[in-house]
């Protein structure tokens, strides 16, 4: 980092005259421009440069997305202008960052700290963990005001009021002296936004902001940040995995892969017509609400490129279609190209049109006649800890009166947003929580009243792939022993059966055999998932729950791990409950699909028409809150954000749940419990105003 | 807050009566009691009749749950009983020797808390630096050097170098607070040591861990100095786990203290408990170990409303 000074107007001056790098074209109304960047890392696994060459820059008052999948450099190169990268495992090893014309990499570390918090601000990821959970809120939102403005303690504390009312949090006296985890994790990101504009800075940078939170609540901050950073003028970096979010917040989009830019400019264009194999193919991976089912998805077939390796030409080169040997060479540099610029040699050559790959076979009808399992009027009841020694334990209503069947062959998609039940749902169908009242039968069986021996023979015909592939492998195991275990365990397989069994395993998912020697650190998350799968797989059962299998991946990924879901169903005939919070994701595999709110079933229909024709106000709320990868939709939508939070799952409401947030909701809703009523062939809704619940969603269908 | 502290509270008495029942049937399983000791060891001649008197004096011919149910009534009543060795009451005993115990216990956690906080939160800082290696080496050595070697150690440094001795009979710290120090202070070093090793390492490790999170980053983030980063937003969450380790090392202080009273020549409540042992005297061991017992509990009572009040989430 030892450049020497550049004062702002020479800095200016060399940005004028000449462009020294490739990439970096700032206007004069450019706030803040990264030239050239090169970030390493030295950890105890190698050396590697996470940031490798980038140039991106934001003019004033602009929203700039930077667009990737996760080790794309992304954040680092945020971190960079922030100069917050972990130390001593990153360095800056090259390159420049002007803010302002001020080059920030040649800034002392204490002039560094007096723009941090005053003219730039960051918000992070997890809401959850970003906050100190031992000072107040008013405390760690005034810190910047008395450190950075020399503001007293009621001034601050004035400001304070003032900053949370901004970002919409009510009673703000009484919350600024409460704690973190009083506060939802909404709420959460309400604060750190408010800390974020609290000296009024020139620039925000956002580095994923929503992707911790559900779908309404993310769609409800996002339109606040736009809002309050065009009304104050401020400047704004997102950094997104989200091509939704990016369509609908974003002026220009710099894509990011493997450490650097692959193609930038302007959002419309990147959407409309992008030149870069890897931007179109994530494009085309993107699940989207708008797409019919049937279809497979879409995908960039292989992984990321292990950057401790060197790698001499384009890092893409290994999973492009389009591959020449000079690609594989040389490493191409970012070049205009008809207004936005993009890093591939064959540019100019334009790409493929649009193929849609099918499932061999066509659209998947298995002969879904007899019912596999059979849900009936299921409970759960969670006994609240009673606070204190002598009070009465409060109870939790986690599940209401859920009802469902899963035909042979069928994916029921279970949707909702956190703390619906939909997890719930799914661990007492597995019989890792045993239900309050109601019943489950699978194959006829009551699941509630079998033996435990029973259970445990039914076990190995329910079988489940969990959300997190990394924490739910033996980190002690190898692949090869995880997969082997429950065969020669349960199944008293000959060690030769189970050794050709796993290869089988490993290939139906798709793996080479070599991995059975790996460790689950030494594989990539989609790797790990597909493990997930092999293992749910090795009994040969008739039912997996799936939940959220896929919400822990890469967007090209995702697309990898449900086209095999897909393919695995139409070869084995098994059923999956697919739990997820994406209706987009869900839209792509299931046949039929539930909505869950706060416990409640709120409707269920057949895929398509869920999604076409929508007749309960929180599904097409959910609907309208996920962004669709398309700039033009996006633009032409409405704004219908559901206002709000969840509420308390303790309170014992009367009516129905979703009244106190639901825009059509009239005094009735407060009162009648509204039932789960079949309002068409297969189309059930729990909402008394169904019928005037019209088709709003015409121009995303 | 006052409500879960009395919940404690109310949870104590089954864990002490618990305590209570262990020692007093663990004592009483082994062989000979403290009247035949006393009559035996003097080496005159005595009869049966003699013993069974004495037995019958002290109520050891009683049975088991009525003496239980004795000693029981009598801690309820704050009669503690009288030795059976010198028959002076028990209070009295305990009494003359507990203030200098828990004294040098104080002190040496002041002393390790006063090292370990500093000297934990240098190393995290420079962590894999030489400072670092330094400090990990001073506090490995903590642990690995008996507190009675140190002990020694420190008296024969104390001889040979200074020609000075300690002081080797108590005088309150209200008396006469120099030549109280004088005397205590040493086998407060000896013990402090290990405590203070203890609470280091554990206080490095919770800071190193504390520093890679999230909210450290946001505090950065919004300008704040390195200085205050530590102390303010960094220490408060580093130090609840350590207040564990300094409740329950506290503890462990005391029952340590038997060793070290022995190596000072201190007439403390150790020494006190290992002559109670030596002689079987069945009374004086109930009520120390029961009192080190309460301090025990109550020790790790006051941890958990420390943490409480450090840590607003376990807060009611």
């Amino acid at each position: 980092m030892g450049q020497s000074t550049v004062s702002p107007q020479e800095a200016q001056g060399q940005i004028g005259s000449a462009a020294p790098v490739a990439g970096a074209v700032p206007d004069g109304d450019c706030l803040l421009s990264v030239e050239n960047l090169q970030v390493e890392f030295n950890t105890k696994r190698g050396h590697f440069r996470a940031v490798d060459g980038v140039s991106w820059s934001v003019n004033r008052g602009e929203t700039l997305a930077l667009v990737g999948e996760s080790g794309c450099g992304k954040s680092v190169s945020a971190l960079s202008v922030m100069r917050l990268l972990p130390r001593p495992a990153a360095s800056i090893v090259g390159g420049r960052i002007l803010f302002d014309g001020c080059d920030l990499l040649a800034e002392s570390e204490s002039g560094m700290r007096h723009r941090r918090g005053r003219d730039m601000s960051m918000i992070f990821q997890d809401p959850m963990t970003s906050l100190n959970p031992v000072l107040t809120i008013g405390d760690q939102i005034t810190e910047p005001l008395r450190n950075h403005l020399g503001l007293s303690d009621q001034q601050a504390r004035q400001r304070a009021v003032e900053l949370l009312e901004m970002v919409g949090i009510n009673e703000m006296e009484r919350r600024l002296d409460q704690y973190p985890h009083q506060f939802s994790g909404g709420m959460r990101q309400r604060v750190m936004i408010a800390i974020g504009l609290a000296c009024n800075p020139r620039l925000i940078i956002a580095d994923e902001p929503t992707t911790a939170l559900d779908v309404t609540i993310q769609a409800q901050i996002l339109e606040m940040m736009r809002d309050l950073t065009r009304r104050l003028g401020i400047t704004l970096v997102i950094i997104t995995h989200n091509l939704g979010i990016v369509a609908r917040y974003a002026d220009r989009v710099a894509v990011m892969y493997a450490g650097r830019i692959v193609e930038q400019g302007p959002a419309d264009r990147i959407f409309r017509a992008p030149r870069h194999p890897y931007t179109r193919g994530l494009l085309r991976s993107v699940p989207r609400l708008d797409r019919v089912r049937g279809a497979l998805l879409e995908t960039i077939e292989g992984y990321p490129p292990n950057l401790y390796e060197k790698h001499r030409g384009c890092h893409f080169a290994a999973r492009c279609e389009l591959v020449t040997d000079l690609c594989r060479n040389t490493a191409p540099s970012l070049l205009a190209y008809e207004g936005h610029e993009v890093a591939c040699h064959l540019s100019d050559r334009g790409l493929p049109a649009d193929s849609k790959p099918v499932l061999a076979g066509g659209e998947r009808e298995l002969a879904r006649s007899d019912v596999l399992l059979e849900v009936v009027n299921l409970n759960k009841h969670f006994g609240g800890a009673g606070k204190g020694l002598f009070s009465v334990a409060t109870a939790l209503h986690a599940v209401k009166d859920v009802s469902f069947t899963i035909k042979r062959g069928e994916t029921l998609g279970l949707v909702g947003e956190s703390g619906c039940g939909k997890t719930t749902v799914g661990r007492m169908i597995l019989k890792l929580e045993s239900a309050s009242s109601g019943d489950i039968r699978f194959d006829g069986e009551s699941l509630i009243t079998a033996s435990a021996a029973r259970i445990r023979d039914l076990r190995q015909r329910i079988q489940v792939i969990f959300q997190d592939p990394y924490a739910s492998l033996n980190p002690r195991m190898t692949m090869g022993e995880t997969l082997l275990e429950p065969l020669t365990q349960c199944l008293d397989l000959s060690p030769k059966a189970a050794q050709d069994r796993v290869h089988e395993l490993i290939d139906q998912v798709g793996l080479l055999r070599d991995v059975k020697d790996r460790y689950p650190h030494q594989m990539s998350g989609g790797q790990r998932q597909r493990i997930g799968i092999a293992r749910a797989l090795a009994f040969g059962p008739d039912l997996i729950v799936c939940d959220e299998p896929v919400s822990a991946l890469d967007v090209s990924i995702q697309g990898q791990i449900i086209n095999l879901l897909a393919g695995i169903q139409a070869k084995l005939g098994v059923s999956y409950l697919f739990i997820a919070h994406d209706l987009a994701v869900v839209r792509h595999i299931s046949h039929r699909v539930i909505v869950m709110y706060r416990g409640k079933v709120v409707e269920s229909a057949d895929c398509d028409r869920l999604y076409e024709e929508a007749r309960h106000p929180y599904t097409r709320a959910l609907l309208a809150s996920a962004p669709v990868p398309d700039p033009q939709i996006e633009r032409a939508r409405q704004g219908q954000i559901l206002q709000g939070e969840v509420g308390s799952v303790f309170s014992s409401q009367q009516g129905c749940l979703f009244a106190n947030r639901c825009p059509m909701a009239t005094t009735e809703c407060h009162h009648i419990n509204p039932p789960l009523e079949e309002i068409a062939a297969s189309h059930f809704a729990a909402c008394i105003h169904h019928p005037a619940v019209v088709n709003q969603r015409g121009s995303a269908s | 807050m006052i409500r879960y502290a009395l919940g404690r509270i109310a949870l104590m008495i089954p864990t002490l009566l618990g305590i209570a029942l262990i020692t007093f049937v663990m004592i009483r399983i082994v062989p000979g009691d403290v009247v035949e000791l006393k009559m035996r060891s003097d080496g005159g001649r005595v009869t049966q009749q003699q013993i069974n008197d004495e037995r019958t004096r002290l109520g050891l011919d009683k049975p088991l749950p009525e003496q239980f149910y004795l000693w029981m009534k009598g801690l309820v009543t704050f009669d503690f009983g009288n030795s059976m060795w010198t028959g002076r009451p028990v209070a009295q005993e305990i009494g003359g020797r507990i203030g200098l115990s828990i004294q040098v216990a104080i002190m040496a956690a002041l002393v390790a808390v006063l090292i370990a906080v500093p000297l934990g939160t240098i190393a995290a800082l420079f962590r894999d630096s030489p400072i670092d290696y330094l400090i990990r080496i001073i506090t490995i050595a903590g642990l690995a050097v008996p507190s009675f070697w140190l002990g020694m150690i420190i008296i024969l440094v104390l001889l040979t170098f200074f020609k000075w001795s300690p002081p080797v009979t108590y005088v309150s710290i209200l008396e006469d607070p120099v030549k109280n120090m004088s005397q205590l202070i040493w086998p407060s070093l000896a013990v402090g040591y290990r405590y203070a090793a203890v609470v280091a390492r554990m206080i490095r490790s919770s800071i190193i861990e504390v520093m890679q999170e999230d909210y450290i980053r946001t505090a950065r983030a919004k300008g704040v100095g390195e200085f205050m980063v530590v102390f303010k937003h960094a220490m408060r969450n580093a130090l609840l786990p350590a207040i564990t380790i300094i409740g329950l090392e506290f503890a462990f202080l005391i029952g340590g203290l038997v060793v070290t009273e022995q190596v000072f020549n201190l007439n403390g409540i150790g020494r006190l408990f290992v002559d109670a042992v030596i002689r079987n005297d069945f009374i004086l061991i109930q009520t120390i170990v029961f009192l080190l017992a309460i301090i025990f509990v109550s020790v790790n009572l006051v941890v958990d409303l420390v943490y409480g009040f450090l840590d607003p989430r376990t807060r009611m």
